[in-house]
């Protein structure tokens, strides 16, 4: 089985065949769709359905038209995952660098548009995917872009994060 | 990895005793004999380095490290007793020849093997496991059906597959067997829905302790280049939806 799974917005930009108008974007879906046809499977949490099933009306029912959720292979949120997202929400609130109320990095900007940093829902959320990979003994690795999940899997053994491969490679990935 | 060094030849004898410390150890923490998991020993003096590929193996080979290290501040979990048996009948057998636990490429080793190491392992050994809780529950796993059979007439049928990563024979209890023969045959990949107990402890990853498998069904996932092509047939996600798309999943992680 393929030794990865992926998060919901690389899962996203793989989706969307249409080319975006801005340049990074752009290059986010190119990388995000050249990672996803490498997979003999694509591997995903049960949130990351939840979370497609949640995005516009019209964007549902193409997807559920279009069959692609049967053909995910969608890994299930159980008692191990719930109690290993516990785990990591715990050991992030004992990590000196993680605010112990809001668990964000101390120091974290807030958004320039409302202000807000990340909520305790999401840190769930996040935890959640990243337990899930962690309980599967054959992933080895978690594509995503969600700096959020890239923190708290510092808290488990095992699991790296990262972006999908930049197909510029990293000298072209520094000049821009 | 872990290495074990004695200041002594690596006679057959010796080597059998370092061998049996490190299975009594794995077996402890559910990682013994896997293929990924390697005993690599080198003569003259004894140095056996316990290698892992498999991330079961690595996770043990860790635990037992944090036994050494921490074995009084270190969070109770299943098996630290096993394990802490295991190393303090080893020290005993052995301690005379001053055998050392090191991590490669460290420049102290991580333990002496003693009679005090031995005497606080026994302690560890015989403490009372506190703080670990079970929980049961339904779980899917997807696996293929590995083996498919029972010991005689009297017996159940069981079934070998592979769960968090290591081969398991579960009970079917009262399911047809008929789908798990056809699906062994055909090296199919299945999505099962198991009844499972776990264990944990404070700080550590849930175990699986014990799982029944209650359904089986037929998983077809598509490859990657297949949903790329759905994606694009049906033009799920166009250049314009792309950010509600992805708005409506930050609103969903922030709790809008």
């Amino acid at each position: 089985m393929t030794p990865a799974m992926i998060d919901t917005q690389v899962l996203s930009y793989a989706l969307a065949a249409e080319p975006a108008k801005d340049e990074k974007t752009r290059r986010l879906q190119r990388d995000s769709a050249a990672l996803v046809a490498t997979l003999a499977e694509v591997r995903v949490s049960a949130l990351t359905v939840l979370e497609l099933l949640r995005a516009p009306p019209n964007v549902v029912a193409k997807v559920q038209a279009s069959g692609i959720l049967e053909q995910l292979q969608v890994e299930g949120l159980d008692g191990g995952v719930a109690r290993e997202a516990a785990r990591i929400l715990e050991a992030a609130r004992g990590d000196s660098e993680t605010c112990i109320r809001c668990l964000n990095i101390k120091g974290a900007t807030p958004c320039p548009v409302c202000k807000q940093l990340v909520s305790h829902q999401q840190k769930t959320q996040d935890a959640l995917i990243v337990a899930t990979a962690a309980r599967l003994t054959d992933v080895d690795v978690l594509y995503t872009y969600d700096l959020g999940v890239v923190e708290l899997a510092k808290f488990v053994k095992n699991l790296r994060t990262q972006s999908p491969p930049d197909l510029d490679g990293p000298l072209f990935a520094q000049q821009r | 990895m872990l290495q074990l060094r004695v200041r002594h030849a690596a006679t057959p004898a010796r080597v059998a005793r370092a061998a049996t410390l490190f299975s009594d150890a794995l077996k402890a923490l559910g990682a013994s004999d896997e293929v990924g998991t390697t005993l690599i020993v080198a003569n003259k003096d004894l140095v056996a380095t316990l290698r892992t590929r498999s991330k079961s193996g690595a996770s043990a080979v860790g635990t037992i490290i944090q036994i050494v290290q921490n074995p009084i501040t270190m969070p109770s979990q299943p098996g630290r007793a096993e394990v802490a048996a295991a190393l303090a009948r080893y020290a005993h057998d052995e301690g005379r020849y001053h055998p050392q636990l090191w991590l490669p490429r460290h420049a102290k080793p991580l333990c002496n093997l003693d009679e005090t190491f031995a005497s606080l392992m026994e302690a560890l050994a015989n403490a009372p496991e506190v703080g670990s809780h079970k929980a049961r529950g339904t779980t899917y796993v997807y696996s293929k059906i590995l083996r498919v059979g029972r010991i005689d007439e009297r017996h159940e049928y069981r079934v070998r597959v592979v769960v968090d990563g290591r081969p398991r024979d579960l009970s079917i209890g009262g399911l047809a067997v008929a789908p798990f023969f056809d699906a062994a045959k055909r090296d199919v990949l299945v999505r099962l829905k198991l009844q499972a107990e776990w264990t944990q402890s404070p700080g550590q990853s849930p175990c699986l302790l014990d799982a029944s498998i209650l359904g089986i069904e037929e998983a077809t996932p598509g490859s990657g280049a297949r949903i790329l092509a759905l994606a694009k047939e049906y033009n799920v996600i166009t250049a314009d939806a792309l950010p509600e798309v992805l708005a409506a999943i930050d609103r969903q992680r922030s709790g809008e």
